[in-house]
């Protein structure tokens, strides 16, 4: 029985492709929840899976493509395996997404306004006038000065922070319950991340909706989230509240990630770039699919390299939640944090 | 846009000019002998031969030939005619050599039958050629994808003329499936209900082509963002390939568009020899066969005005199926 | 004054050239050639017959009825009856427009008949001064009256030169002053080389005796237009009818839809029958679909007619099953190989006719048996007159070539591998067929012996190169041939072979230039025309023999592919087409 407040629950999920090559595993036995009020904040680097996952949740992949196995339940429907009808209804009312890059994302040939009143039209009955009136008014919610004349122009004339409000007020138009926001911030010069940032946070607070934030940015983590979810190589590794986690980390992947961004005191001769590559989704390495990067394999003996760590609740902390074969972790990490 | 659209009109006029020197070389400096199909080997000596030739004008200097051709076209032509003075008025395309018949009659009361058998065409492809294009591409990689598209590449493999002498005479000949043509001047009815054969002939045949174009079209329209982002609003399917992924593919596809309707009012040669279907297309044909030189003329710079027009309106249509154009 | 005299038919009465496929099926690969008795036709056709009055003789079990389509690949330039000088055209005109006289069929034979004139004409002892009196009664479609001041109007506009530009133009030659009058809108208004006397009766002043005069007056020339109601170049959009039929549609270039003329009146037309209710004709269509369409005879295709060369791949239905619905008979052309006298010895000629390989390139060309006949004659076989000979031994227009017969011919005049005789020809090198023929001739030709300087030109250019008199080539120029234009040789021989075309600096056969050959034809031309035919006949002879200036190897034939309701379809020897008068219907 789930608590009243969980809008999205993620069981044992696997994403996979099959392709002429093989099967591109990219995700791989991801659980997780969302909650309502809550901001959860999904990172990784690109190929971990997280926008993968992301869009799994509202069944936009191409169900001939893709093999989904495992569960997604949001407010209690089964997404995995579900018809096109059902999809259809949750689409925008239950749960929205905002895409990544906005200029692409939105219709080239249609206006702004109507692009936004068209997510309204599909799940209210109403006149094409109300559902534009309602569009004036989500531009105007998301900040977009002169929202009326706005509404009538085309997405190549707006600037990017603009484009980015008005596919966060396709996002809101129908109230959802939950919203996925994959990359908000990318596409984005600083100053207007930050805006954008505040704004998702603003209207979390004003819609009480579970907010799923994906970035590979952990500065923007540290900002806004208060859950947070690390992937790597398709699946979750290290899960917990934010601020626990990004003050004392317990996977040695997001200790590392941690210590690569570059602070502003620092010079370039002193990047910490993590050594290594991601790996091949085709091919996994066996065994963790850390280890040929991890800094503690080596000391670890042979079991990282033959065995996959299952996914249990993070010893020594609560409410936190690792993949890995280290003991006593968060130690771990915070003696060898110490002694670089 | 005014400044764009009177630019073009220059540049189009432009090649107008060019394509009338142009012809008028290939025609009149060329080896055509329109007196030759006047008066055939057999039936006439060769002193006939020369007086026919002097007779039609034809052994005049050729820049004469042309600048009077030329000015006809601006100011119009006076023909001297069994002791009368004929006024030909602007734009004049001359007198054609075996009927003596102004060309632009000759043109012009042709034109409805291949405006309208144009426009059947049309209506044929666009609904069968884009709706299997649009099909195709969704359900591709089927088994369905692949029948269709195997199936109009043998059509089009076919050469036209076979395809189009084996349907005319089966169908509304010898089974007697579709109506025979009917001249327009025969009642409006009888001339469309014969139009359907080849309609539905040429059209299938366009058809082909279209579904390929929409096909490749909507396959990548379908891989977009923002087809993604309509799916994610929760739209249904049908709203998502229409307004979304179609309206996105449909550009190359009013190019071409363009294109194809300059070539069917310019008239479908075979179609229209083979269905009986009295139009420019049998006009010229008739014409080269029998080096009817102006009637060429004439209908050569028809057609190229035709292109060049609808070249134009195809760009001009472009900026508002596309916004981000802007014709500066 | 003295009255023409009508042409016995020595030979039996035979129907005009009808004859459809003879014998068992052939195959389309064989050579050889379906023959029908030339005798058969021979003496078969044209004679005159001045007392011929209307109404025409019924045709047996004919029934009143029906509209005929007729299909075909051409498109005629106009319907001006001045203007009017090919076959199609004058058997459509010959539908509407009555001429001063006319062909008729009786018993069998095609006969010249008066038409709109109460005879053949009245000559005067002189021969240069012709009368024609008008018959009573006749009218326009439109009731008004037709005078002999119309008539006259009529060949006075056929002097106009854009009027009757494609027109024959014997009145220029033979007219009186008609080498310089220019018509009615142009020349000289004082002209009296046509005159009429009264409303009935008109006059013709000619230069020289023109005793064919009464053939030339069924060419619809003569056959009367109202000063009043010319509309020079529009006329023709509907040009007044005289006949059983009237325009009703004409669209220029595409159709011309016929329907009853109810002032046509019978008794007074001794040529024309009127079983059809009208008749539609297509122009610019296809051939071949059209006779395949025909053949299959369903809806309309039933009741058509194509009157086109068969197409090849019809052959063998019009050879079996189809048998019933094709007719094929003489027509007026005779083809030669054109050898030029100055350059070529006569009796190197003669071994040219020997050696060339007539059925072969026949075969090379794709030519069907139902599209030609082969001959030894420059007069076709219809003609009154014609004799059958052959001028050399070893030709009779048929064969692969004696290539052995020809060397010894040629080693007898001294002319061998060592010194072999050179022939030169322009032949058209532009289309895969023209290249095959050429290939089959020159192989043939030098196998006789001979060495071949074969000069490919674009088929353009070939006619003009072969109108040129001092080309540097000794055979295969202009005229390959001719078709007469009425059935007597003065429309053949002085063309082709008087010495008038070489003294202007043009072709003829042979290029010949004979004071013994033009003699003979202005005598022969000056006799009374019933006497001219066995005339001509020798004259042909005699030119083959002495002058071989041109090897005639074929005649054409007329081809008519019909529906299965139509009936009686009769081959018009004179132009290769059907006489549509005597078409009918099955309802």
């Amino acid at each position: 029985m789930t608590p009243a407040d969980v809008v999205l629950e993620v069981t044992d999920l696997s994403v996979a492709f099959p392709t002429e090559d093989g099967v591109v595993r990219a995700v791989s036995g991801l659980s997780y929840q969302a909650r309502l009020g809550r901001t959860l904040a999904i990172v990784g680097e690109s190929g971990s899976g997280k926008s993968v996952a992301g869009m799994a949740v509202l069944g936009l992949h191409d169900p001939r493509r893709t093999r989904t196995t495992g569960s997604i339940r949001l407010e209690g429907e089964e997404v995995v395996g579900a018809s096109e009808w059902t999809l259809q209804a949750l689409r925008s009312t239950t749960a929205a997404m905002v895409f990544q890059d906005p200029m692409s994302s939105l219709h080239p040939f249609h206006r702004v306004g109507r692009q936004v009143a068209e997510a309204y039209l599909a799940h209210h009955s109403v006149s094409k006038a109300v559902a534009h009136q309602r569009a004036v008014e989500m531009l105007d919610r998301v900040g977009i000065p002169n929202p009326h004349r706005r509404a009538n122009q085309f997405p190549h004339e707006f600037s990017g922070g603009m484009r980015q409000r008005a596919m966060i007020a396709l996002g809101l138009v129908n109230n959802p319950r939950l919203l996925i926001a994959d990359e908000p911030t990318t596409a984005l010069d600083v100053t207007v991340q930050a805006q954008i940032l505040d704004l998702l946070g603003d209207l979390r607070r004003e819609f009480g909706s579970a907010v799923i934030l994906i970035t590979h940015d952990l500065a923007v983590v540290a900002e806004t989230a208060d859950d947070l979810l690390v992937m790597y190589a398709g699946r979750a590794v290290e899960q917990g509240p934010a601020r626990e986690v990004l003050s004392r980390p317990s996977h040695p992947y997001t200790e590392a990630l941690l210590r690569s961004i570059p602070s502003p005191s620092e010079d370039a001769a002193q990047l910490r770039p993590i050594r290594g590559a991601p790996p091949s989704l085709l091919t996994p390495p066996p065994g963790c699919s850390f280890h040929p990067r991890c800094a503690f394999s080596d000391g670890m003996g042979a079991v990282c390299r033959t065995d996959a760590p299952a996914w249990r609740p993070t010893p020594g902390v609560v409410n936190r939640h690792l993949r890995c074969h280290l003991a006593d972790p968060v130690a771990a990490i915070e003696i060898a944090g110490g002694a670089r | 846009m005014l400044t764009y659209v009177l630019r073009r009109v220059a540049l189009g006029l432009t090649v107008l000019l060019a394509t009338l020197v142009a012809a008028f070389l290939l025609f009149f400096a060329g080896p055509a002998d329109p007196a030759q199909a006047m008066c055939p080997e057999q039936r006439c000596s060769a002193e006939r031969l020369v007086e026919i030739r002097a007779n039609l004008g034809l052994d005049r200097p050729l820049a004469v030939q042309f600048s009077e051709y030329f000015g006809g076209l601006f100011v119009g032509r006076d023909f001297a005619f069994a002791g009368d003075v004929v006024h030909c008025s602007a734009p004049c395309l001359g007198m054609s050599f075996l009927t003596k018949r102004p060309v632009s009659e000759e043109i012009f009361s042709r034109f409805p039958a291949t405006v309208l058998l144009a426009l059947g065409t049309v209506i044929v492809f666009l609904t069968v050629g884009v709706s299997v294009g649009v099909i195709t591409a969704r359900a591709r990689g089927t088994v369905l994808d692949r029948l269709l598209i195997g199936g109009s590449q043998v059509f089009g493999a076919i050469p036209y003329y076979v395809i189009a002498l084996v349907f005319a005479l089966y169908l509304t000949r010898i089974h007697g499936i579709l109506p025979q043509s009917v001249p327009l001047s025969q009642g409006l009815l009888g001339f469309l209900a014969g139009l359907i054969a080849p309609c539905l002939l040429l059209g299938l045949v366009y058809s082909a082509g279209y579904a390929r174009y929409t096909r490749s079209s909507m396959i990548e329209a379908l891989s977009t963002d923002f087809v993604r982002t309509a799916r994610s609003k929760g739209l249904p399917e049908v709203s998502v390939l229409r307004s979304h992924a179609l309206r996105a593919a449909i550009g190359p596809v009013v190019t071409i568009l363009g294109l194809d309707v300059a070539a069917l009012l310019s008239g479908t040669l075979v179609t229209e020899k083979i269905f009986e279907i009295d139009g420019i297309g049998k006009l010229s044909i008739d014409a080269l066969g029998r080096d009817d030189l102006p009637v060429i003329m004439g209908t050569v710079l028809v057609t190229a005005f035709l292109v060049v027009t609808l070249n134009l309106v195809v760009d001009v249509a472009y900026s508002f199926i596309d916004p981000r154009v802007r014709l500066s | 004054m003295r009255w023409t005299t009508v042409l016995t038919a020595a030979g039996a009465a035979v129907s005009i050239g009808l004859v459809a496929a003879c014998g068992a099926p052939t195959p389309t690969e064989q050579t050889d050639v379906v023959q029908f008795d030339k005798s058969s036709i021979a003496t078969a056709t044209s004679g005159m017959l001045p007392d011929a009055t209307g109404p025409a003789p019924d045709v047996q079990g004919a029934k009143r009825g029906g509209v005929l389509t007729v299909p075909y690949f051409s498109t005629p330039a106009n319907f001006d009856p001045s203007d009017q000088y090919f076959n199609d055209t004058l058997a459509i005109l010959g539908l509407t427009h009555r001429a001063l006289t006319a062909y008729a069929v009786r018993d069998g034979q095609s006969v010249l008949v008066p038409d709109l004139a109460t005879d053949l004409g009245q000559v005067s002892e002189d021969g240069l001064t012709w009368t024609f009196t008008l018959k009573d009664g006749i009218t326009y479609e439109d009731g008004s009256p037709v005078t002999a001041h119309d008539v006259v109007f009529a060949l006075k506009r056929s002097f106009d030169k854009d009027l009757a530009q494609n027109a024959p133009t014997y009145q220029r030659e033979f007219f009186k002053g008609g080498t310089t009058y220019e018509g009615p809108y142009q020349g000289d208004p004082k002209w009296k080389g046509v005159e009429a006397r009264n409303d009935k009766t008109l006059v013709i002043r000619l230069e020289k005796r023109f005793e064919s005069l009464p053939y030339f007056a069924a060419y619809p020339q003569f056959s009367p237009i109202p000063q009043a109601k010319d509309k020079k170049q529009d006329y023709t959009l509907h040009p007044l009818a005289t006949g059983p039929y009237k325009f009703k549609t004409y669209t220029p270039g595409s159709e011309l839809v016929l329907d009853r003329n109810p002032e046509w009146k019978p008794a007074t037309d001794p040529a024309r029958n009127d079983y059809l209710d009208g008749y539609h004709f297509k122009f610019g269509v296809e051939d071949v679909k059209a006779q395949t369409a025909i053949l299959a005879s369903n809806g309309v295709d039933a009741t058509s007619l194509n009157w086109s060369p068969i197409d090849s791949s019809l052959v063998e239905q019009i050879e079996g099953p189809k048998k019933s619905q094709f007719v094929e008979g003489p027509s007026s052309c005779v083809y030669t190989l054109n050898l030029d006298t100055r350059k070529i010895p006569l009796e190197v000629r003669k071994a040219i006719a020997v050696a060339y390989p007539y059925d072969s390139v026949r075969k090379a060309g794709g030519q069907s048996t139902h599209a030609y006949l082969p001959g030894t004659t420059f007069i076709p076989p219809q003609v009154p007159g014609w004799v059958d000979y052959q001028g050399v031994d070893g030709f009779d227009g048929t064969g692969d070539g004696n290539a052995e017969k020809a060397r010894k011919m040629l080693a007898d005049l001294g002319y061998g591998p060592t010194r072999p005789f050179e022939l030169s020809y322009y032949y058209e090198n532009d289309s895969a067929v023209a290249e095959r023929v050429n290939q089959v001739r020159k192989q043939k030709l030098e196998l006789a012996g001979f060495r071949v300087v074969d000069k490919g030109v674009p088929a353009k250019e070939r006619r003009q190169l072969a109108g040129t008199i001092d080309a540097p080539v000794n055979m295969l120029q202009s005229p390959a041939g001719w078709c007469y234009d009425w059935p007597s040789a003065d429309s053949i021989f002085p063309p082709m072979v008087s010495s008038v075309a070489v003294s202007q600096g043009a072709t003829s056969w042979g290029n010949i230039s004979e004071e013994k050959i033009d003699q003979e034809i202005r005598r022969i031309q000056e006799l009374p025309i019933a006497d001219q035919g066995p005339e001509w006949g020798t004259f042909d002879k005699w030119l083959f023999e002495s002058y071989l200036p041109a090897i005639p190897y074929q005649y054409s034939k007329g081809n008519a592919v019909f529906g299965a309701k139509v009936r009686n379809v009769v081959n018009d020897p004179h132009h290769g087409l059907p006489i549509m008068t005597q078409i009918w219907m099955e309802p």
